[in-house]
């Protein structure tokens, strides 16, 4: 062993401890990214979906309906309302429906996806309408049909903001993993929990979280500048 | 001059309620346009202008009345049918609307993508930026534009897809006199050269003296007068399009520092302060001369502005005629006989001829 390897032993004993195996770092980083990743992948459809659907049902949209927008806008609303450790719960059975088993990180996606995806919604709505209506006009002008407006003036023209929200809710996600370890979904999050902090372990605590840290941070910066290259 | 008729608006009325409140943009306007017109619509803000406008390519829908465009019943359109009719009408706005997230030649290239194989746009767009002078800006974004530079663009998209109409909204209220000159030529040019009809609106009556042939007046959602060019500005009849006129030759200003001059401070009691108003021909008339010659009135030209509006001069003076009451009564009836109206502008009971 090394000096620096006997120096972190050391300081660390419980993080070299619970470095490999099933629950540890390794493990947990991994589900961490994992349900990162689906929960982006999936509430990302389902979230940009409902927001163009938001402003295209919206006064003066495209497809313009009362109906239409007051059911997307009160389901956005309802999902968003409910606080993501009962929606854990409340999920629990649709989770077993979908995915056959209510604990793990694939389990976990469930629920991460259905608090995720009307978040996303409401910041993807927020986004196209920081594009000038004239724009719209203009291209309406020019005989675009409602699905050529939508891929070539909305999703084009917000880009630069759409992945601006898009970073925002990556890191939300990255936050919310950590809860649904309170469904044993594994994770950075439930390690902190389960094994720090039940068990007095300091240095779990502390490690776990740099780790989340470095996350966040990692996406801050690419989405940053791919929002800044996009930008013009 | 029987040319075809490209543009009909027939009793067209816009109606909608905004916040509770109902709001009658549009009321039963009928408007016709040539093939070649450009056809001015003047008025202010809230006047109706706009929404008028939109009802030609249907980016509003009237509440009633037919939309004749190009020969095709509009408002009979399917949305597809629409969609190709929009193609045929150009469109250019106050502040260009461009998409920021691209450059100027993807901007010009926009309305052809899909339609047009890569080499034909590529072809289009090169051409199209020449006409407007931008051709070195072609990889630009909107942003390192300035507001001329930028309508230009939004002209060269307007006219990608050779449109035989080119509706105008307000597409130089935001540039300065220059630049709006400019902007105005080039689609004068545009008109000439290809033949565009031209819809243009705007509360800039410097801008409809400039390349308008046509004009109408809108006030309160109607259309209060209209004519050719010279016509309304040789005898207006409502005082809103007096007012209109006026502002193209600073006319309030104008009399405020002449009525500050000796002349008019000290008028003798049978002199009289006018304005003399006349097109065209009456120019060709040594006016002044004639009034002494064979009338014995003697002028004294306070003010004069003389434009020229189509290749023919539009005057308006503002003069001191000093002479016997007789002699002025008979000056008057030349005056009338000759096309120049006269305004009193000292307030006097009996209103010249």
């Amino acid at each position: 062993m090394t000096g620096l390897e006997n120096w972190i032993e050391k300081i660390m004993p419980n993080v070299v401890e619970n470095w490999s195996g099933d629950t540890g770092f390794i493990q947990s980083t991994k589900d961490t990214i994992y349900m990162t990743f689906w929960t982006s992948v999936i509430a990302g459809v389902i979230g940009l979906a409902l927001g163009v659907l938001l402003v295209l049902t919206d006064d003066h949209g495209l497809w313009e309906s009362r109906p239409a927008y007051f059911i997307l806008d009160k389901l956005v609303n309802i999902f968003r309302a409910i606080p993501f450790i009962i929606l854990l719960a409340v999920l629990d059975p649709v989770t077993r429906a979908l995915v056959g088993i209510g604990i793990g990180p694939t389990a976990a996606l469930v629920p991460l996806v259905a608090g995720t995806a009307p978040f996303f919604a409401r910041q993807v709505q927020n986004a196209l309408l920081t594009i000038d209506p004239g724009v719209v006009e203009a291209a309406e002008a020019m005989g675009l049909s409602p699905l050529a407006m939508v891929w070539r003036v909305y999703l084009r023209e917000g880009l630069s903001e759409l992945v601006r929200v898009g970073v925002l809710t990556i890191i939300s996600v990255i936050g919310l993993t950590a809860m649904a370890g309170a469904i044993g979904s594994g994770g950075l999050g439930n390690l902190a929990i389960q094994i720090g902090y039940n068990g007095f372990k300091n240095d779990v605590i502390w490690v776990a979280t740099i780790l989340i840290l470095i996350m966040v941070f990692i996406v801050q910066f690419v989405g940053d500048i791919i929002a800044k290259k996009l930008h013009h | 001059m029987a040319s075809e008729t490209v543009i009909e608006l027939q009793q067209i009325d816009v109606q909608f309620s905004e916040k509770g409140q109902e709001v009658h943009a549009v009321d039963h306007v009928d408007l016709t346009v040539s093939r070649g017109d450009i056809y001015g619509i003047v008025g202010y803000s809230g006047a109706g202008k706009s929404t008028l406008v939109r009802t030609i390519n249907l980016l509003q829908r009237p509440t009633g009345g037919k939309s004749l465009v190009l020969g095709q019943d509009m408002l009979s359109l399917n949305a597809k049918q629409l969609r190709q009719e929009r193609q045929r009408i150009g469109m250019i706005f106050q502040h260009f609307n461009l998409m920021n997230s691209r450059t100027i030649a993807e901007n010009v290239a926009f309305p052809l993508k899909g339609h047009k194989s890569k080499a034909e746009i590529k072809a289009k767009v090169d051409s199209l930026l020449k006409l407007v002078g931008l051709d070195e800006r072609a990889d630009a974004y909107p942003a390192e534009l300035s507001g001329g530079q930028k309508q230009r663009v939004g002209i060269a998209r307007a006219l990608a897809s050779d449109p035989e109409i080119l509706i105008s909204d307000e597409a130089t209220s935001a540039l300065d006199p220059k630049t709006t000159s400019s902007i105005l030529d080039l689609l004068k040019h545009l008109n000439e050269t290809l033949g565009l009809t031209i819809v243009l609106i705007t509360h800039e009556m410097e801008a409809v003296k400039q390349i308008c042939n046509k004009v109408a007046v809108m006030d309160a959602g109607r259309i209060i007068e209209r004519g050719d060019l010279l016509q309304i500005f040789a005898q207006p009849k409502e005082q809103l399009t007096k007012d209109f006129i006026d502002t193209t030759i600073q006319l309030d200003a104008a009399l405020e520092a002449v009525r500050q001059e000796p002349a008019v401070q000290n008028l003798a009691p049978s002199d009289r302060l006018l304005r003399l108003t006349y097109v065209g021909a009456s120019t060709d008339q040594p006016l002044v001369a004639t009034l002494f010659k064979d009338y014995q009135v003697t002028a004294n030209i306070l003010f004069g502005d003389i434009q020229i509006l189509q290749g023919t001069p539009f005057g308006n003076l503002i003069v001191v005629l000093s002479g016997t009451s007789a002699d002025l009564a008979r000056a008057f009836t030349y005056l009338h006989d000759n096309d120049v109206t006269v305004v009193a502008l000292d307030g006097k009971e009996e209103t010249p001829a």
